[in-house]
């Protein structure tokens, strides 16, 4: 069977969606965009879409390759369809969670979070370098289990279709019912700041209740706005900076780190470590962020 | 993807920082010596701010630590970014100081001061601590 491309058929109204948000800002924050910052965002972007033709075909033989070993015969039924959008976005979390613990992972979903901004230019704020990290071998189970190459891979672009939109400010919270099962603009806000209390949070895809199984739910609170980027911002709008800063960081630390278990350590540990503890992790943020709140509710 | 799809969505992206821009989006952060004390408080482990020399025009601050370190504040599109300086080299320039963050990307800022600021600054710098 042959399916669509979810993400191709959905550039159109990507685009008048952004054009749409920006009016909106145009209206109530001038602020909510930056024209420098747009342009870098939407140039990676491209540069994803690009970088997806070059190694999409590699990717479906290996899917292809993977679904020779499968455990039995699952087909084209639309309760496929069904469990495979539902085990692709479990999968998704597990891929998105790793991307923010492990640093080799980190190093190329750090891109979709350098932007300071929070609008739908964001969303296409995409990775250049997905197929060097491997992101792939998170869908690999898919594959085994007996989802077809194609209907795996045609959930994946329904995901990502449902992620553009929820990348806004323009959209304040949503009914409860659909707060409590959906990943929505409110949820991801908070897994796009940097405030002590919303590091590593809400990594879901489609569907928050991942996080809320796996224990990385946290509201967004009017009391705590979030603040958009990363740990250490940039304070660059160079493309090429912001698509492959973190793999320089990485491979400098590789090469000055002393023996073999610590250059190890900074592939595979969790951004911010460091083998002489000299940086700051998710952890430590939090712990001081929770020691001074503390302090100051004493009094 | 074709040569001509990726030349259409080339222009794409092209048009729509132009609509932004057009459009006037964007500005430049409200930058005062409080919030420049206070964004290198919260951004960097440990730093605790004593004061701050802040540029005329209001795109970027030089922040002073109590323990003698200092923390470069500039503007980054509507936004601010931050490094802490390990080394410090101010270079006096016309009208004020030019601050030089240690990281090519980053980049150095230069700082609009009275010439009394730019001689204290000059001065705390020439006197920390090392």
């Amino acid at each position: 069977m042959s399916l669509p491309n979810p993400v191709a058929l959905a550039i159109p109204a990507f685009i008048l969606l952004v054009l749409a948000e920006m009016v909106v800002a145009r209206l109530k924050d001038r602020r909510r965009y930056c024209p420098r910052d747009t342009l870098t965002s939407l140039s990676l972007g491209l540069g994803n879409l690009l970088a997806g033709t070059l190694a999409g075909s590699l990717l479906f033989a290996l899917a292809v390759g993977a679904h020779q070993y499968r455990l039995i015969d699952i087909g084209w039924t639309w309760w496929a369809f069904l469990l495979c959008f539902v085990l692709d976005d479990l999968a998704y979390y597990v891929f998105h969670r790793s991307a923010h613990r492990v640093r080799w992972f980190w190093a190329s979903h750090v891109i979709h979070h350098s932007s300071q901004h929070y609008n739908l230019s964001t969303a296409l704020r995409q990775t250049w370098t997905g197929f060097l990290s491997l992101a792939f071998v998170f869908r690999l189970p898919l594959f085994l289990l007996g989802f077809e190459p194609a209907m795996v891979l045609f959930c994946a672009g329904l995901n990502l279709v449902y992620q553009f939109w929820i990348h806004t400010e323009a959209i304040g919270r949503l009914p409860p019912w659909f707060e409590a099962v959906m990943n929505t603009p409110s949820h991801h806000r908070v897994h796009h700041a940097v405030n002590p209390r919303y590091l590593d949070r809400n990594y879901a895809g489609v569907f928050i209740v991942w996080d809320r199984m796996f224990g990385t739910f946290e509201p967004e609170r009017d009391d705590d706005r979030p603040r958009y980027g990363i740990l250490r911002q940039l304070g660059s709008f160079n493309i090429l900076w912001a698509a492959f800063h973190e793999w320089i960081g990485m491979a400098r630390d590789l090469w000055a780190a002393p023996g073999w278990r610590n250059k190890l350590g900074y592939l595979v540990r969790e951004p911010g470590w460091s083998h002489d503890g000299s940086r700051e992790t998710t952890e430590t943020i939090r712990a001081r962020w929770r020691e001074r709140t503390a302090a100051s509710t004493r009094n | 993807m074709s040569a001509l799809q990726l030349a259409g969505l080339l222009a794409t992206v092209l048009a729509l920082a132009g609509i932004a821009w057009a459009m006037g989006l964007g500005g430049s952060p409200a930058l005062d010596r409080d919030r420049a004390m206070a964004e290198a408080e919260e951004r960097l482990a440990g730093f605790a701010a004593g004061g701050a020399f802040l540029s005329e025009d209001g795109v970027a601050a030089l922040v002073w630590g109590e323990r003698g370190d200092f923390a470069l504040v500039k503007a980054h599109g509507v936004d601010l970014a931050v490094r802490r300086l390990s080394r410090i080299a101010p270079e006096p320039v016309e009208g004020g100081v030019r601050v030089h963050s240690g990281e090519r990307m980053f980049g150095a800022a230069t700082l609009k001061l009275l010439p009394a600021e730019r001689d204290r600054l000059l001065a705390m710098v020439e006197a920390r601590p090392r």
